[in-house]
């Protein structure tokens, strides 16, 4: 008895879809259940921010970048103002770079939080999500307590940072910290070894290390597939070098090194890294120091050329600007980690069934604001 | 419901279930979650726990068949626009737009040079309530909803409209 | 201006100009510190030159003759190499003369000359390994790790002349090719042993004004950790490069991006369509000269304000 063949079917989804993470368009071409080629189509938001860049001065870029990955804005600030103290040669004092990096680490464990709880809503499971973005909520408060927004921050600026931290930030912080540790357990017990969920993403959508490296995948989704490479360790930049913290590597617990359930774990466990970071920072943070600083009176960077990379939740972000000497920037590129992480779906997602390319999807931690710019 | 709209003269039982019906359907709207850029991920915390708008009786849907309000959050793209106009189309009769954030109502902090972003929804799809805010917070949107809310308990589905 | 005035300027001129900028502001004098400022944002133009360090004044880590003793010991050889240059333009000659190794004593002494002429760089000074808190050394290790790269970039160029000659065009910071053997040089960049540029961080393109399109790359090696930079240019009446997404995959969609932005055809790509506008815009949006269309599918795409904005 031969093989049954059927038609391939050319399936849309997206743009609008609950699980695809923003607006994105996935044509698959599936011969029954099975996905033999998938094709992403982008643009749906893309906002010109490359040409908004060119229109406005260096200050008023940032709230520019905060829009761009509005998951992780800290990161995205803290990406454009390292690249630009890099080309301006402006050095902060002590106090802004800890609170910098207690910002960012909160930040990491706030959008890690909600790519978890994502992962599990796609997969069917609602009660991790509400308590993922219950744990959120406590971090926008401090946020909040801090700068006034809850979501999109403008927070880090050019020599320095917008407002200082206020009266009882430091003792909030420690207590929300000892409130959350604990919660990172249950989420992981929940949600991590859940058998359902390791029946649906062990084993599935491996990413070998070759293929990363070669379409530039980075981050959480490149330390899975076995490769130790973490910006804040490799190539640090601010003060990353005087604190204690590991990287977690994907090793294959559950299946193979470089399957979705490993590139889920791996945040989770860089959740609890993070929090050791912010300990250490809020521990050692000097008590004066002006945040206003080495604020320079007009931006007029020299002219030149700078690439900078920092490590945001979801890679590698890389601005590289062009000055001409102008307080307007000539040239503004992002190197979104987004971009090429959602460039590898076809190489790994094609051989799954159809409820596979959704957990694919899930584990590789998009946003499509960040892709499209 | 079409045959039945606007058709009957005013009288004690056609008012009474004018009541009944704009009363259940102003404490049911149901939405479909179009969430685009930032503003989704408020809707979406709208939605969560702490500011729960399910409260009010607004349950997230995913599909527009089976929704009565469209919360458009987020930017809208020329690539897009086409496409939301589609969606509002597969909406079932009665529906009602809410624009979220300053992108939905005219074209945000990309008004300026951005040459591929829609100065607004409005321009594609009629709007009822417009919810201002770079993101606006999840209160503001549960008050955006709960005017929604307003206006509805004021239609009279069934009476005869004045000539 | 007194000299003693004029000395401390020059000195916080070079602390601020090494990244010390702590030093310049816990200035008291107003003056001084405004002067100091200026000259440091003119040097850093390129419109002045940096002054000599002043020898008396050194709370620097630096130090006088003893303490230097005991770190020339931690010094590696490029660090001793520019210690004894500062050292002798400084005038310090007996310093130069001071050091037993014949060949570092020769470079040094040839490098003062050249600097003195102008036809080299006056190197910066190297930071003591028992100097101030970790800013600086951090610091340190930053400008050295400039300095290696500017040494990568040197290297790698001197390479691909010898391989593939005639292909540099110019010589600046990053590495200007011509776009005729693009394929072939990128392919042996990523193969070469000593090189192993297995990753393409990023590729962008830019508008140079004056029908100058560029596209450029920058190569990153996961196994060594050096990167550079390589700079394509063409006119916008041809601006066809070789494509080199079959070396590095994400070039797929990064040369997809650059011609919907910047119209830069890339010849040998499998699949080269608009990957964020849509397939029937017209323009390229980033160069410098574009226009935006009056409508799209009947929507107006210029803000059209209201009666009441």
């Amino acid at each position: 008895m031969g093989v049954i063949r059927g038609e391939e079917m050319v399936l849309n989804i997206g743009p609008q879809h609950p699980a695809t993470h923003g607006v994105l368009r996935l044509q698959v071409r599936t011969d029954g259940e099975v996905v033999s080629q998938i094709t992403p189509y982008m643009g749906y938001l893309h906002r010109c921010f490359e040409k908004h860049c060119e229109n406005v001065t260096y200050e008023q870029v940032i709230p520019f970048t905060d829009r761009c990955d509005y998951l992780s804005s800290m990161s995205m600030n803290f990406g454009y103002v390292v690249a630009m103290e890099k080309l301006m040669n402006i050095k902060v004092n002590d106090r802004v770079e800890h609170i910098r990096i207690v910002m960012a680490e909160l930040q990491r464990i706030a959008s890690h939080l909600l790519c978890t709880g994502v992962f599990g809503l796609d997969l069917g499971a609602f009660t991790p999500f509400l308590w993922a973005l219950r744990d959120r909520e406590r971090i926008l408060d401090l946020f909040e307590l801090t700068c006034g927004a809850r979501l999109l921050y403008n927070y880090m600026w050019v020599g320095g940072l917008s407002h200082d931290i206020p009266v009882g930030f430091v003792e909030s912080t420690f207590e929300f910290l000892d409130y959350f540790e604990p919660k990172v357990d249950e989420l992981e017990n929940i949600l991590a070894h859940n058998k359902i969920l390791v029946e649906r993403s062990a084993d599935i959508g491996v990413m070998p290390k070759d293929v990363a490296i070669s379409y530039g995948v980075t981050g959480p989704n490149l330390r899975a597939s076995g490769v130790n490479w973490d910006l804040r360790k490799n190539d640090p930049y601010s003060i990353y070098d005087r604190f204690e913290f590991d990287i977690p590597i994907g090793q294959g617990i559950k299946g193979t090194v470089g399957d979705c359930w490993d590139r889920f774990y791996v945040r989770i466990l860089e959740i609890r890294e993070s929090v050791k970071i912010v300990r250490q920072a809020l521990a050692s943070m000097p008590k004066d120091g002006d945040v206003h600083q080495s604020l320079p009176k007009k931006i007029r960077p020299p002219k030149g050329a700078i690439y900078a990379r920092t490590e945001t939740p979801r890679g590698d972000l890389g601005y590289y600007i062009e000055s001409d000497g102008s307080p307007i920037p000539y040239r503004l590129k992002m190197r979104s980690p987004a971009f090429t992480a959602l460039s590898v779906i076809d190489e790994i997602g094609a051989g799954w069934l159809l409820s596979d390319v959704l957990a694919i999807l899930g584990s590789l931690d998009i946003v499509l604001g960040e892709i499209d710019r | 419901m079409g045959l039945l709209t606007n058709r009957f003269q005013d009288n004690i039982i056609v008012e009474k279930l004018d009541k009944l019906l704009s009363w259940s359907r102003s404490t049911s709207p149901w939405f479909f979650q179009f969430g685009t850029a930032c503003c989704a991920i408020e809707m979406m915390a709208a939605a969560a726990s702490r500011h729960d708008m399910m409260r009010i009786g607004a349950i997230p849907r995913s599909s527009p068949r089976q929704a009565d309000v469209m919360i458009v959050a987020g930017t809208v793209t020329m690539k897009m626009a086409i496409r939301v106009k589609k969606l509002y189309e597969q909406m079932a009769d009665p529906k009602y737009v809410i624009a979220m954030g300053s992108c939905a109502t005219s074209g945000g902090p990309y008004w300026q040079h951005g040459y591929h972003v829609l100065k607004g929804v409005d321009i594609v799809i009629p709007v009822d309530v417009y919810v201002p805010g770079c993101p606006p917070r999840p209160e503001s949107l549960i008050e955006g909803m709960l005017k929604l809310q307003e206006q509805i308990l004021q239609e009279r589905p069934l009476t005869r409209k004045m000539a | 201006m007194t000299d003693s005035q004029e000395k401390l300027i020059a000195e916080l001129v070079n602390k601020g100009l090494d990244g010390d900028m702590d030093a310049v502001n816990a200035c008291e004098d107003k003056m001084t510190r405004a002067k100091a400022k200026a000259m440091i944002v003119k040097v850093n133009k390129g419109t002045a030159e940096r002054p000599p360090m002043p020898k008396a004044t050194n709370a620097s880590s630096d130090g006088s003759a003893p303490p230097a003793v005991v770190n020339l010991d931690t010094l590696s050889k490029d660090d001793m190499l520019a210690y004894l240059v500062n050292k002798g333009l400084d005038g310090d000659m007996d310093a130069v003369n001071a050091c037993e190794d014949k060949m570092t004593r020769a470079k040094a002494k040839a490098m003062i000359v050249k600097v003195n002429k102008g036809t080299a760089e006056r190197p910066p000074m190297p930071k003591a390994a028992n100097a101030s808190s970790n800013v600086t050394d951090s610091a340190a290790v930053k400008s050295t790790a400039i300095e290696q790269n500017k040494d990568i970039n040197q290297k790698v160029r001197k390479m691909i002349e010898e391989k593939f000659p005639g292909s540099i065009l110019d010589s600046i910071d990053s590495i200007q090719l011509s776009p005729d053997k693009w394929f072939e040089i990128a392919s042996w960049l990523k193969s070469e042993e000593s090189l192993i540029f297995d990753s393409l961080q990023c590729q962008m393109g830019i508008d140079l004004g004056e029908d100058t399109l560029e596209s450029r790359y920058n190569l990153h090696s996961m196994k060594y950790d050096h990167y550079i930079e390589v700079r394509i240019a063409v006119s916008k009446s041809n601006p066809k490069i070789p494509s080199v997404e079959k070396i590095w995959r994400i070039a797929d969609w990064f040369e997809r991006e650059t011609y919907d932005m910047f119209g830069i055809e890339y010849i040998g790509h499998r699949d080269l369509r608009r990957i964020l506008l849509p397939d029937d815009w017209e323009g390229w949006p980033l160069r410098k000269d574009y226009q935006e269309q009056e409508t799209y599918h009947g929507i107006m795409v210029p803000k059209v304000k209201e009666g009441w904005e």
